[in-house]
């Protein structure tokens, strides 16, 4: 069925050229510089709103709460990246807290082995719901829900259904400061640039991104994907736990739900620190300002209302429409970009067609 | 293009259609038009747009430009459900049936309303038409139970039996044997002689030579010929729709003979291939042909590791049987699949990222990122093979489908594999870089490679391959090699004895030990057991506490009861779609706490606080509906939001319990009937109206239907947005009913109840047998579920557990209630067919 014609076959004349990538464009397409940008406007326009928002006093009470967040973000990014969701946050949290605070005197367990003791069982717990996500590929929001009431059951049972105080050293610790910065801030600062570290730096944090981007893709590359499903959400509960017993020096005496206030603005400071819900690529330090938008944030409503009801009903609408903004922009610059240049170039993307044909 | 002669009536007219997707211009300026009693083939290669132009008449592809004038009305869109009520059906090449409803379900909703049976008619109607038509289709089973070809078949039967005046086929015969081909031409023409007209899409030229009257040709998206079948003599067709010399398009063959063995497949078999023997030879390009489903590319995936197979396989003589992923990648077989978005490419990532993906090692050889390694291994892969983009940190989907293959070829040739094997190495390419790939193709074999490639174009096959194996129903049909490889040799040998598929009877074995519904699905076998286990534990409590039977403590539980019961349907009426709601906890307190302020006083103001009530949960679950449906957000961020801000102004409303009912309201409400609270007569009777609902009518199919696959669904014409819409406002009622049982069960207000009613809700869903993914469930099991939860949960201080029980158990009933059909699915799949 050979046909012969006098047409030619169409051969490629002049190679196409790839440009290299500008500074400015390597900037621009950074996920968290949207982040940024909204952390930079907040805080420029808080004084104007609220005098003495920005203020000393009102940056330490802030800043703490605000640092808790971003270590549970981080742990939910990784989540998140894996195309997931935890749900089981709160329960991680307050176990952690609960655990540290029942058994950190020194008649019990001693402080020492209680925290190893509250950031190993929620851990164990969030292993559980690797492991049952990856080999049964059920979905993450039923997993997670399931794990949180365990985890749940497991806080009633330790405390038997009251809140204890922790040991004096803790939340002295958690109060404390160095070099005049609050010693939370610190330790987030430092999950942070260790979780961004191994994600952007290491070979082991390429291939996190690249099983987060695409399973299937990866597993055909040959990959093994499993381990890092499982991973992330062991490190997501383990990271959760840290808030916890963090979190229980800072409240003296946690209660059995502590940390239900941590879920949405855990899941909000991802999305609005750029990390794609549909998985993959990620930014931590996205997420570690998006924390600190909320926390600030939360700053602004409450010189407006000191009623915990209303912060809430504020900060739920405000963290839906920087979610929707968020979605809308979509993952990648281009969006933005076709925005600015829709005024310039005609409605129709001619460029490709012509390249195509 | 004499179209003045004898002109018929055009029935179906497209002008100007353009369609453009990310990184590829499907369609350019299209203008088709179809008239009566005519066959109108439209033909291109793939990916020419000849699906998408069908798809725009359908309504299942909205256009960015253009018209379509169907039944003398022009629109600039169409949706599904109008198209079919205006005479158009549609068989789409692959089978737009969801999958979780019945045959006479998926019937039912592919019907215009002018010949739609009743739904109490429909069994019968559906299995009269298919003995009319002579189809042995079980009409009570499940589509995911039937085969891909008897799927094609009641997707004929629906389009037939709807009457229309334009009937669109897209590669009807890929599917289907000679005999059933046979018919269909039957069926065709008898349609034609009552004035209808008929759209058939295809790439066999002898179909179109044998049944068209018109033809359109595409290809790339552009019209490049048209007009009258006779005109043209099949050669010239051909040509139309290549556009090309075929000897300049592909390069010289093979010449060096000495050529080393370095993949071999004996006796090999797998779930869709069996007792298969093969071999890859260095230096060569060895093409897998066959009809679809015929096992081929199961085969292709077999050699990769991708699927399981089990006999001999050896690579360079060593032994690799049972081969995964990872241990093919790490001997150098590298496989491309040819469906680039969901399994080759890692879509939101860049062209760099891309082409490093599998070359980790080797541009990370410390374990660290080196940027400018990256940068020049990238340059490396890509030199020559004109790769389109800005720069290589552009993200791989907005590249040209053309583009996206290269890189794909690229990150493969950097490792520097033993055996490269691609899957449709130019689906979705246009003319120009196949050549290209061609090319590339070559040059690798040349360098010593072993390449096979897997093609539906016979033209390709010939032109590119030196050797040519050809499948059928699983096993090796044909060998060809020189002289013998011809298109037309590898068209007759894959169609030459398809008189079932392979794939039919692979799914035979497993899913179709008897007719009709396997046990476990059919009636309501869950409900029962379910019903069954809540008794038993009734009896074991009772023995240990008989206070527990009590006439106040079996009122309390059956109370409870339906506030389980409504939450858990209003989680259903959500899953079923295909969503989730997490605001259920919070709209069950905050019309608990609306309800709490008319409670003081008659019963009129309290049916107006009841009437409150449900409106606050209707305006959620329209503000839950709308997030989801027209700002995209996940169902999941939506409902938690909105779950905060619903708690926060039930919070705002009554920041203390407060509001105590009058105890005469309460003893009203309190009311029971032979020892069953009204509230839970309330609940069941809810519960039946859903099930009832969800199983006949529209509605109650089209949230089936959306759920179980929001594409399908869309092109059988359901409006999925308004489903999941009316889910959520659904949800929003019946959670807000369960906040008004709530107060007459306690006849306080108080925002802090409900909160762990939205994961008892969940827990309800899964153990009733819903299928967490969307699709099915029953009403009645979720209705049983609760009460089951609920027995468990009055029943623990009777034996003497701990609280915390209450949580472990919902934690350990969801994960074990999820596993086990999960781990029943993995097991059947992996088990293969010896």
């Amino acid at each position: 069925m050979t046909v012969d014609t006098p047409r030619a076959a169409e051969t490629v004349t002049g190679r196409p050229t790839i440009k290299p990538v500008t500074p400015w464009a390597r900037v621009a397409s950074w996920p968290a510089a949207r982040a940024l940008l909204a952390v930079l406007v907040l805080f420029a326009i808080s004084p104007l709103i609220a005098p003495g928002s920005v203020s000393a006093t009102a940056m330490s009470s802030m800043l703490p709460f605000a640092a808790l967040t971003a270590v549970v973000a981080v742990g939910q990014t990784l989540v998140i990246q894996q195309g997931g969701l935890d749900l089981s946050v709160p329960g991680a949290i307050t176990l952690g807290a609960l655990i540290v605070a029942k058994f950190g005197g020194p008649d019990q367990l001693g402080l020492g082995l209680a925290i190893v003791l509250a950031l190993v069982v929620p851990a164990l717990f969030g292993l559980v719901s690797g492991l049952v996500i990856a080999f049964f590929g059920l979905p993450p929001l039923v997993v997670t829900i399931a794990s949180n009431a365990l985890m749940v059951g497991t806080v009633q049972a330790v405390s038997g259904g009251y809140g204890a105080q922790v040991v004096d050293s803790l939340s002295g610790f958690s109060i404390s400061r160095w070099l005049g910065i609050p010693v939370l801030v610190i330790i987030a600062t430092i999950v942070v640039v260790v979780v961004h570290v191994v994600l952007k730096a290491l070979r082991t944090g390429r291939r996190f991104e690249l099983v987060g981007a695409n399973p299937r893709a990866a597993r055909i590359i040959g990959l093994t994907t499993n381990g890092y499903v499982v991973a992330a959400y062991t490190l997501s509960a383990l990271l959760a736990a840290g808030c916890g017993v963090l979190l229980a020096g800072l409240l003296r005496s946690p209660t059995l739900t502590a940390g239900d206030a941590y879920l949405l603005p855990s899941i909000a400071a991802v999305v609005l620190g750029g990390t794609a819900l549909t998985g993959g690529k990620g930014s931590v330090i996205g997420t570690a300002l998006g924390a600190l938008f909320l926390g600030q944030l939360g700053q602004l409503v409450q010189t407006f209302t000191q009623t915990t009801a209303a912060q809430n009903i504020i900060q739920a609408v405000i963290i839906a429409v920087g979610i929707v903004v968020q979605l809308k922009l979509g993952g990648n610059t281009s969006r933005l970009k076709a925005m600015v240049n829709r005024r310039k170039t005609p409605a129709q993307p001619t460029a490709l067609n012509e390249e195509s044909s | 293009m004499n179209e003045t002669v004898d002109q018929p009536v055009p029935l179906l007219t497209l002008s100007g259609i353009g369609k453009q997707y990310p990184g590829v211009r499907a369609l350019d300026d299209v203008d088709v038009t179809v008239y009566a009693g005519e066959v109108h083939a439209i033909l291109g290669e793939n990916g020419a747009g000849k699906s998408t132009l069908v798809g725009v008449a359908a309504g299942s592809v909205v256009p960015n430009t253009g018209t379509i004038d169907l039944a003398g009305e022009t629109r600039t869109r169409m949706h599904p459900r109008d198209a079919r009520e205006r005479g158009l059906a549609i068989v789409y090449q692959i089978p737009a049936l969801a999958p979780s409803l019945t045959v006479v379900d998926a019937m039912l909703l592919l019907l215009p309303d002018s010949v739609r049976p009743s739904r109490r008619a429909a069994t019968t109607w559906t299995a009269e038409l298919f003995a009319r038509l002579g189809l042995d289709v079980d009409v009570r089973q499940r589509v995911s139970a039937i085969s891909q070809r008897e799927a094609h078949l009641v997707e004929i039967a629906a389009a037939l039996a709807s009457e229309p005046k334009v009937l669109v086929l897209d590669e009807p015969t890929e599917a289907l044997g000679a005999d059933e081909t046979e018919w269909l031409f039957a069926q065709v023409r008898a349609l034609l002689a009552k004035g209808s007209a008929v759209v058939y899409i295809t790439h066999r030229i002898p179909e179109v030579m044998a049944i068209a009257e018109r033809m359109t040709v595409l290809r790339d998206g552009k019209v490049v010929g048209r007009g009258r079948v006779s005109d043209y003599a099949a050669d010239e067709i051909v040509e139309l729709i290549v556009g090309r010399s075929l000897e300049t398009t592909f390069p010289d063959k093979a010449t060096d003979p000495d050529r080393p063995l370095v993949l071999a497949a004996a006796g090999y078999s797998g779930r869709a291939f069996r007792d298969v023997d093969f071999v890859a030879r260095g230096g060569e390009i060895v093409g897998l042909a066959g009809v679809e489903g015929n096992g081929q590319r199961e085969f292709m995936k077999a050699l990769a590791g991708v699927v399981r197979g089990s006999g001999d396989l050896r690579f360079r003589g060593r032994d690799i049987s049972g081969l995964k992923s990872k241990r093919a990648a790490a001997n150098g077989i590298v496989y491309l699949p040819g469906d680039r978005l969901g399994e080759a490419m890692f879509g939101q990532l860049s062209v760099r990222e891309n082409v490093i993906a599998p070359n980790i090692s080797l541009a990370m050889p410390a374990g660290f990122v080196s940027p400018r390694t990256e940068s020049s291994l990238v340059h490396e892969a890509m030199g020559g093979l004109a790769v389109k983009t800005p720069t290589i940190e552009t993200p791989i989907t907005s590249l040209s489908g053309g583009s996206q293959q290269k890189v794909l070829l690229a990150r493969a040739r950097l490792g520097s594999p033993s055996v490269l094997l691609v899957e449709d190495p130019t689906q979705g390419v246009d003319a120009g870089a196949r050549v290209e790939i061609y090319a590339f193709l070559r040059a690798m074999a040349d360098d010593g490679m072993a390449v096979v490639i897997l093609s539906t174009d016979a033209v390709e096959l010939e032109g590119l391959c030196d050797r040519v194996v050809v499948f059928s129903r699983g096993r090796v049909q044909a060998e060809l090699e020189g002289d013998t490889l011809t298109e037309r040799r590898i068209t007759g040998a894959a169609v030459l004895s398809t008189e079932t598929s392979i794939s039919e009877d692979a799914d035979a074995g497993e899913l179709r030990s008897k007719k009709g519904l396997p046990f476990y699905q059919r009636g309501e076998v869950q409900t029962v057991s379910l019903v069954i286990i809540t008794i038993a534990l009734v009896f074991v409590t009772a023995g240990v506490a008989p206070s527990f039977l009590s006439p106040l403590s079996i009122g309390q539980l059956l109370a409870a009861a339906a506030i389980l019961i409504l939450v858990g349907l209003a989680q259903l009426a959500v899953v079923i779609t295909g969503g989730i709601d997490l605001s259920i906890g919070s709209v069950v307190a905050l019309s608990a706490v609306i309800v709490s302020f008319f409670g003081g006083s008659g019963p009129g103001v309290l049916v107006l606080g009841i009437a409150v009530a449900v409106v606050a949960g209707i305006v959620v679950g329209l503000v839950n509906g709308l997030l989801v449906t027209r700002l995209g957000m996940p169902p999941v961020i939506a409902t938690l939001v909105s779950s905060i801000a619903v708690l926060g102004t039930a919070q705002l409303l009554r920041p203390q319990p407060g509001g105590q009912a009058s105890a005469d309201l309460m003893t009203a409400l309190g009311t029971a009937v032979a020892g069953i609270p009204l509230v839970l007569i309330v609940a069941v009777v809810i519960a039946v109206l859903l099930w009832l609902g969800l199983n006949n009518t529209a509605v109650g199919r089209g949230f089936r239907a959306a759920g179980s696959d929001a594409v399908k669904a869309n092109r059988m014409g359901v409006d999925v947005p308004r489903m999941r819409l009316l889910a959520t406002v659904a949800s929003g009622v019946l959670a807000s009913i369960a906040g008004v049982v709530l107060f007459t069960k306690t006849g306080i207000g108080d925002a802090g109840v409900g909160q762990a009613l939205t994961l008892t809700s969940v827990t309800a869903i899964v153990i009733a047998g819903v299928s967490i993914f969307g699709g099915s469930g029953s009403a009645l099991a979720v209705a049983a579920a609760a009460l089951l939860l609920q027995t468990i949960t009055s029943s623990l201080p009777f034996l003497d557990v701990d609280l915390s029980w209450q949580y472990w158990l919902q934690g350990i009933f969801v994960l074990v209630a999820a596993v086990l059909p999960m781990a029943v699915r993995l097991r059947r799949r992996r088990r293969i067919p010896q």
